[in-house]
């Protein structure tokens, strides 16, 4: 028996899960494309970088994610 | 032995108490996980990180149990507070250690089995989460089956605050499973759909889920690279929300009270010397009515634990911040009301204690307070004693505000003054029933008097 059920993931939970994840790869693949067009003229003229982490890139193998935050508030 | 309330959820294993100290016992059918996490380089990477409540693995049965596997002794977390009485910084600081944690986990071949506010607590200063059976086998073809409890525990009270620009931390008291989803959906202003990733995870999971047949056939393909999405893109949006802050009527408190003459200075000078009296005898404390924390840093800085207490949601938020910039692991910041301290809830109402059942320290400090409890809200003195007398073991150091106070005048402005009782003797008549009086003293530039009392031991 699969000892999860107790948590109950709620009816159609999983399948709500890949069609967002659907979505989500779409936005990221334009998201990584605007990215790097972004790169490219910050590297032409010489702008500061874009510091958002990358989808898909793990933030937990540099600093802890929040930190950068403090900043903001 | 007493098991844990609280601990019912998870055949893993259970949480219980013997001879006052805190096991966690993890059960045989929880074996090859819980190796996993153990072995797999995941616990230590998470305790070096300091994300997961450290233990010690004791060999011993200590409940009898046949099915018992392994006995763990976690750190103790002195206070254990919800998530209605935290603030929307503390909420979301939780919220990315349940997304990084989650991170680190999948790297691990784990993935966790439920996102749940109960499993992070604050200590220190910083979020920790306590559950450490909270972890399944990562199964690269399955979706994360926390995702929607997540979504509903954390993602939804953010934004919320975030659209709405209110502290709603008393939301979760409600809905203590979480805000669903399509009570979310529907409360969220209609320029939240704009957002593409507040849309999917809130809008389109509570339309979908509406929608949705309770059993579909078809299995659901998922891998890798959508786990990362998915996880990426809670912690962006995460990550993208702020309470912006409204000034409310507490947060400028002290500037103003600052250019009270000597008022403010004498007051700590002489509540520190009062601090430094007792404090061999207290190991934590409490302020309530803190506002900043400017006076609950006493006791932190004597590196006594304190619970900084207020209902200003604006006041605890900056005070969290603020002293999470100072790297302070002495202070907890709490949104707590007085008046309505928040009761017990869940199962048999024994799963989540009041404030009252949790919230007592050595020390308890309530400074101009008074006033608002009992002229604020009607409360009489016997009453408001009783509550310290709960709260408070050893010492209580507290402020009386006279009728003469230009505080007392203004709120007495606005309302009929009904106040016969309120008194210096009916104030301390009423508390020397639960407390002896130590000492007495006058503020300077004020007609406020601090006490120092020590709680009677019945």
């Amino acid at each position: 028996m699969n000892e999860l059920l107790y948590l109950d993931p709620g009816s159609g939970s999983y399948l709500v899960q890949a069609l967002v994840a659907g979505a989500l790869g779409v936005v990221f693949f334009f998201r990584n494309i605007l990215n790097y067009i972004k790169a490219f003229f910050a590297l032409l003229f010489g702008k500061k970088k874009n510091t958002d982490p990358a989808p898909g890139e793990d933030p937990t193998t540099k600093e802890h994610s929040e930190k950068s935050d403090l900043t903001k508030n | 032995m007493i098991k844990e309330p609280s601990s019912y959820r998870d055949p893993s294993g259970y949480i219980f108490f013997k001879e006052g100290v805190l096991y966690r016992q993890v059960n045989q059918r929880y074996k090859k996980e819980y190796e996993q996490l153990m072995n797999s380089g995941c616990y230590q990477e998470l305790l070096e990180k300091k994300m997961l409540v450290p233990h010690e693995q004791l060999d011993q049965n200590l409940t009898g149990e046949p099915n018992w596997l392994t006995t763990l002794k976690p750190i103790l977390v002195p206070f254990i507070s919800y998530s209605w009485e935290w603030s929307f910084q503390m909420l979301k600081d939780a919220a990315l250690l349940t997304l990084d944690i989650q991170t680190i986990a999948i790297r691990h071949g784990l993935s966790l089995k439920d996102a749940s506010c109960f499993n992070v607590q604050f200590f220190k200063g910083q979020p920790l989460f306590i559950d450490s059976l909270s972890f399944e086998f990562y199964d690269e073809q399955k979706p994360w089956i926390a995702y929607r409890q997540f979504c509903e525990q954390f993602l939804a009270p953010l934004l919320l605050m975030h659209y709405r620009k209110l502290s709603l931390h008393e939301l979760s008291l409600a809905y203590p499973e979480g805000i669903p989803l399509a009570i979310a959906s529907r409360l969220l202003p209609f320029r939240s759909r704009l957002s593409i990733h507040c849309y999917l995870h809130i809008h389109l999971n509570a339309r979908v889920s509406r929608h949705m047949p309770a059993k579909s056939g078809k299995p659901v393909r998922f891998n890798r690279k959508k786990m990362n999405d998915v996880i990426s893109s809670l912690r962006l949006l995460v990550n993208s929300l702020q309470l912006k802050e409204s000034s409310s009527t507490w947060s400028a408190y002290y500037e103003e009270a600052s250019q009270r003459d000597n008022y403010l200075a004498d007051k700590k000078q002489l509540i520190n010397d009062w601090i430094k009296k007792i404090s061999p005898e207290i190991k934590d404390a409490s302020d309530l009515g803190a506002n900043d924390g400017e006076f609950s840093r006493l006791f932190a800085n004597r590196g006594i634990p304190c619970i900084a207490a207020d209902l200003d949601a604006t006041c605890i938020n900056r005070l969290y911040l603020q002293a999470k910039k100072e790297n302070n692991s002495y202070l907890h910041p709490l949104i707590m009301d007085l008046s309505n301290p928040s009761p017990s809830i869940g199962v048999n109402n024994l799963e989540r204690p009041s404030f009252l059942e949790r919230g007592s320290r050595d020390a308890v400090m309530a400074l101009a307070l008074i006033h608002h409890l009992a002229i604020g809200r009607n409360i009489p003195f016997d009453k408001i004693a009783a509550m310290f007398a709960r709260l408070c073991k050893k010492w209580l150091i507290i402020e009386f505000v006279p009728k003469e106070d230009e505080k007392v005048q203004f709120m007495l402005q606005q309302k009929q003054d009904i106040y016969d009782e309120y008194d210096r003797t009916a104030f301390e008549s009423a508390f020397n029933d639960q407390f002896i009086l130590e000492e007495k003293k006058q503020v300077k530039d004020s007609c406020r008097t601090l006490y120092l009392y020590r709680r009677k031991h019945s």
